[in-house]
């Protein structure tokens, strides 16, 4: 390092000396011609301090200027003041002249150099606000913790050319970097060229408002500190990252709040539900069974066995029912617990199967399972659910003598289900809100609709708990179709 | 001679206790009934039942207290009943020596069938059976062959003494846990993937349809049952 630095200060030295040489020979070749022509010599003097203002643009120093100064005053006085070629004056108005002449060339060369010095600085700070609007641009459009890291860590490595790296605290866990954790809790600098850990080679600035600390900046100093300039434009970037980042937590909060709402609406909703669908499979158990007691021995054996069949299928459809609620309040409670395993596709259909097969009916199921065996990481038991909810939905809602059926293949690193059946479909009023419509249509249209944005709104919230998607394919041609989409591991080592 | 057997139910509910005495009463077990855990555990030890339905969720003490007593004593076939949800629980039951498990709510012919699937693996008839049958499924433990539809069916060591495993056991649920320590006789925590994937494997030789089979039933997130009829 040092080394660079010595060779471009005698590299500068050199260039110097060349442009004071060549300025010097133009002005005294310039002058000496003139004097041969018969100009006045206090011309002549001006052309010096000419050159001795050009010297001092093009060297932009004042030692350099004034040198020159001293070096053209005495070539003049030299050259072309008689007694020409001595250092020696005849005239005592000379002596006044070369006088003024240093003042002057000392005072443009002062000037000149605290121009180019003004000009040059301004030039700097010019680029560095034009690069900190274009961050601070950037940082418009940036949502997410680790978005505004790294885009944070672009912008220092450009500002400062330095290594830089990004750390944000995100839960109370510790950073693995003991200086890194130290610099976060006491929201001080420290590392390289600091009073804490100075001999680390990084630089740990944290990331704080005056409220917060949110992170820490680290930069490697392997090749030199950063200079106070580039401190304060790195404080003033961290005040953007922070008002970013203030932004996100409010914006996180806000979600917050939402999905409390969301969750007290649903939980009101809830409450009608229990009402509503639970009390209707209820009303034919109690109204059957009791008139079964009461009218034993008066009604015939088919009629008693309807009506046991019709009380049998409604508590199949209450427990299944009590299933779905269960689920229902663990989600809006936000505690729907997921205890993924990773699970062989065959196994998830046929537990659903095994579940629906009884509720069946007039209907035909048809299974299509993948032709390898695939693994997905899911809760078996609540992704079970959801296609159990699918084929009841086809069973209740698809007409009468309906094939529904079922099946997985893996898309890329996806695996797709689709439950499907060919009967009357989802009409297209309806398509827009199925998944919501727990919260809308379903009590609106009375029994006909019973229980059945329930189902959807719970298969949409075990999904997408399980990092999926759920949605209604709309290529079939006839009847109605869902589409599952879960996300496949890549295979490890198994 | 069926007659001969008495079932101790332990459960708190009134209507579940009547709808249990009349379904075992149709099959002529003698049944027998505790309100709760401490008197479960007393009825055990006045009445010598041949077979035990416990309900996990009681009044008093924890069902699975009521299954370590009586596991202290005795290696009479336990059945657990517990509501939908609580798979977990069921399989701690079934670790800690339950014999096989019902889920609330249950009808007549599942109780029946596991009581009599239980009372059958006590006596240990099958145990000494040389080979299986089972509706165009046979397997020779003898000639280690398995023929299914008439074909037989080619499978590795590991998926052979598996199937042997569930066999042995038809009509019994074997947890993962279970079938692990029986076939590698040691631990693993890949979530029991692999014996999913031998399962798999084992269903797409022997079922018609694997996704809706015929003889091995997945019993979610408890573990796999053979079927016995």
């Amino acid at each position: 390092m040092e080394m660079g630095k010595r060779i471009s200060a005698r590299v500068r030295i050199f260039k110097n000396f060349g442009k004071i040489g060549i300025i010097w020979g133009l002005s005294t070749m310039f002058a000496i011609v003139l004097s041969h022509i018969g100009v006045r010599i206090e011309n002549l003097l001006l052309i010096y301090v000419v050159g001795v203002t050009l010297c001092s643009v093009e060297t932009r120093s004042m030692l350099w200027s004034v040198s020159s100064a001293i070096i053209f005053v005495f070539t003049f006085n030299f050259l072309l003041t008689s007694p020409r070629f001595t250092f020696q004056v005849d005239d005592p108005n000379y002596i006044i002249s070369l006088l003024i002449f240093i003042i002057v060339a000392i005072i443009a060369a002062s000037l000149t150099a605290k121009l180019q010095k003004q000009m040059d600085l301004d030039r700097e700070r010019a680029e560095v606000m034009l690069k900190l609007n274009t961050i601070g641009s950037g940082f418009l459009n940036l949502s997410g913790r680790q978005a505004i890291a790294s885009y944070s860590m672009k912008s220092l490595h450009n500002l400062t050319g330095k290594k830089t790296e990004i750390l944000i605290k995100t839960r109370d866990d510790r950073f693995s970097d003991r200086l890194a954790e130290w610099c976060f809790r006491n929201s001080m600098a420290c590392g390289y060229g600091e009073a804490q850990f100075g001999d680390s080679d990084s630089l740990y600035v944290p990331i704080c408002s005056l409220s917060k600390t949110y992170g820490v900046i680290i930069f490697l100093c392997s090749n030199g500190a950063l200079t106070k300039e580039e401190r304060m434009y790195v404080e003033m970037v961290i005040s953007q990252i922070t008002l970013v980042l203030e932004r996100e937590q409010l914006n996180e909060e806000k979600e917050e709040s939402r999905l409390q709402i969301e969750r007290e609406r649903l939980k009101s909703t809830l409450l009608r539900s229990i009402s509503h669908d639970l009390r209707t499979p209820l009303t034919g158990i109690a109204g059957n069974s009791n008139f079964l007691y009461e009218n034993y021995t008066l009604v015939d054996e088919e009629s008693a066995k309807s009506m046991l069949l019709d009380i049998s299928t409604e508590t199949e459809w209450l427990n299944s029912m009590v299933e779905n609620l269960l689920n229902m309040t663990r989600i809006q409670e936000g505690k729907l617990e997921i205890r993924k395993k990773r699970e062989v596709v065959d196994d998830l259909i046929s537990g659903a199967v095994t579940l629906v097969s009884k509720r069946l009916g007039n209907h035909t199921l048809k299974i299509i399972t993948p032709p390898e065996i695939e693994l997905i990481s899911v809760d078996a038991r609540l992704f079970t659910q959801v296609l159990v909810n699918l084929i009841d939905n086809g069973i209740r809602h698809s007409g009468e003598n309906t094939i529904i059926t079922v099946s997985a293949s893996a898309k890329g690193n996806r695996m797709v289900f689709i439950v499907s059946d060919n009967g009357t479909g989802i009409s297209d009023d309806k398509m827009e809100h199925i998944f919501d419509s727990f919260f809308t249509s379903a009590y609106r249209e009375g029994d006909r609709q019973r229980g059945a944005g329930l189902g959807l709104a719970i298969c949409k919230a075990i999904i997408e708990a399980h990092g999926g998607r759920i949605l209604i394919d709309q290529s079939v041609e006839k009847g109605a179709a869902f589409r599952i989409e879960m996300p496949m591991e890549e295979t490890d080592d198994q | 001679m069926i007659n001969d057997i008495s079932v101790l139910v332990i459960e708190d509910d009134k209507s579940i206790q009547n709808f249990i005495r009349i379904t075992l009463k149709t099959k002529g077990y003698n049944s027998v009934f505790a309100d709760d855990g401490l008197t479960g555990i007393s009825c055990f030890y006045a009445n010598n039942p041949d077979i035990i339905l416990l309900d996990l969720g009681l009044p008093d003490i924890d069902g699975m207290e009521v299954l370590s007593q009586i596991r202290k004593e005795s290696n009479i076939p336990v059945i657990v009943v517990s509501a939908r949800g609580m798979e977990q629980e069921k399989v701690n039951a079934l670790d800690e020596g339950a014999d096989d498990y019902l889920t609330k709510p249950f009808h007549a012919g599942e109780l029946l069938a596991r009581i009599r699937v239980a009372l059958r693996h006590k006596s240990g008839i099958v145990k000494q059976e040389t080979a299986f049958e089972l509706e165009g499924f046979n397997m020779d433990f003898e000639k280690r062959k398995l023929i299914v539809r008439g074909e037989e069916v080619h499978v590795t060591p590991i998926e052979y003494k598996m199937l042997k495993l569930l066999v042995l056991n038809a009509g019994k649920v074997l947890t993962h846990h279970f079938i692990q320590n029986e076939i590698w006789g040691y631990e693993t925590n890949d979530d029991y993937q692999s014996i999913r994937v031998f399962m798999a494997n084992i269903r797409r030789k022997i079922e018609e349809d694997s996704a809706n089979p015929r003889f091995i039933i997945t019993e979610v997130g408890v573990g796999y049952r053979f079927t016995e009829n």
